[in-house]
C-alpha cells in the first residue's frame, strides 16, 4: 500500500472469518475483530446472500460444533452486529468485473463488494483464492486477520499475549483498551 | 437451558479505565459481546477444517443464487 494513497475505510469479511465466532482456537482473531468493529474507523461489510447461506447450514454447524441452533445464531449475530450486509444482486457490473480477479468463482461476491467500496480490504484465511497483485492495482488489498492487525499496529499484542498470558481474557481487554483508549474517549 | 450470570470486571481494570478517560459504557458493551462469544467458542467442537468446508458450501450456494439472479448461467 503506497504512502500517498488513501487508506481503506472498508473491510469485506470472508465467510471463513465469520466462523471464528464459533471455533475454539480463534480467540485472538475473535477479540481483535470485535474491537476493530466497535472502535476502529473501518466499516465492515459482508455479502447478504452468503450470510443467509451460512445460516441455512446451521444444522450441519450444530452437528459438528455440538452447539444448539439458537446458540450458533446468537454467536453469528453477535459477531456481525454493526456489520453492513450488502445485497449482491445490486452489484451486477461489479460481479462481472470481479470474476476476473478470483481463482475460485465462489469468492466473486467478496471482490464485487470490495470493488464497489474501494479502497478496501478483503479479510480471509485463503488468500490463494484471489488474484492479489491485480486487485492491489485497483486498491483492493487481500489480507489475513493477522496482516490486518499488523497494519493497525496491534500484531505485537498477539505475540505478547501468547507469551505471557495465553488465554487470559482480561489481558486482551486491558491491552486493547490501552491501545485504543483514544477511540473509547468521548 | 441458558443461564444468566453476572461477571465482575477487575477493579484494577476499572481504575485504569477511569484514569485514562475511557468511556466505561462503551467498554462494558465490548467486554460483554466478547465474553458471550468467547464462552460459546470455547464450548464448540467445530474445527477450523470443518468450518472451512461449511464456509465453502455456503459460498457455493450463494454464488449459484447470484448467478441465477443476474442471468449469468
Amino acid at each position: 500500500m503506497g504512502k500517498d494513497k488513501e487508506k481503506p475505510k472498508y473491510a469485506v469479511i470472508n465467510s471463513n472469518i465469520i466462523f471464528s465466532s464459533i471455533i475454539k482456537e480463534e480467540g485472538f482473531t475473535r477479540a481483535a475483530l470485535l474491537f476493530l468493529k466497535d472502535i476502529s474507523r473501518l466499516k465492515f461489510l459482508v455479502p447478504k446472500t452468503v450470510v443467509t447461506e451460512v445460516k441455512l447450514n446451521i444444522g450441519q454447524i450444530s452437528r459438528k460444533s455440538g452447539l444448539s441452533h439458537n446458540t450458533i445464531l446468537a454467536a453469528l449475530e453477535n459477531m456481525l452486529e454493526g456489520t453492513e450486509k450488502v445485497n449482491e444482486f445490486d452489484l451486477g457490473s461489479e460481479i462481472r468485473e470481479g470474476l476476473k480477479y478470483v481463482n475460485d468463482e465462489d469468492d466473486t461476491p467478496f471482490v464485487a463488494i470490495a470493488l464497489k467500496f474501494r479502497p478496501s480490504f478483503i479479510m480471509t484465511y485463503n488468500k490463494k483464492d484471489y488474484k492479489i497483485k491485480s486487485l492491489e492495482k485497483l486498491d483492493v488489498f487481500v489480507v489475513t486477520p493477522k496482516e490486518l492487525l499488523s497494519m493497525m499496529d496491534i500484531e505485537d499484542l498477539e505475540f505478547e499475549s501468547r507469551q505471557k498470558k495465553k488465554g487470559n481474557l482480561m489481558h486482551y481487554f486491558g491491552k486493547f483498551m490501552m491501545k485504543f483508549r483514544k477511540q473509547y474517549q468521548q | 437451558m441458558a443461564e444468566t450470570i453476572q461477571i465482575e470486571l477487575p477493579k484494577e481494570l476499572i481504575e485504569k479505565a477511569k484514569n485514562t478517560g475511557v468511556n466505561l459504557e462503551k467498554f462494558r458493551k465490548s467486554v460483554q459481546n466478547f465474553a458471550i462469544l468467547d464462552m460459546t467458542a470455547r464450548t464448540s467442537k467445530l474445527s477450523k477444517k470443518d468450518a472451512l468446508i461449511i464456509s465453502k458450501k455456503a459460498k457455493s450456494s450463494a454464488w449459484a443464487k447470484i448467478k441465477k439472479n443476474l442471468n449469468m448461467l
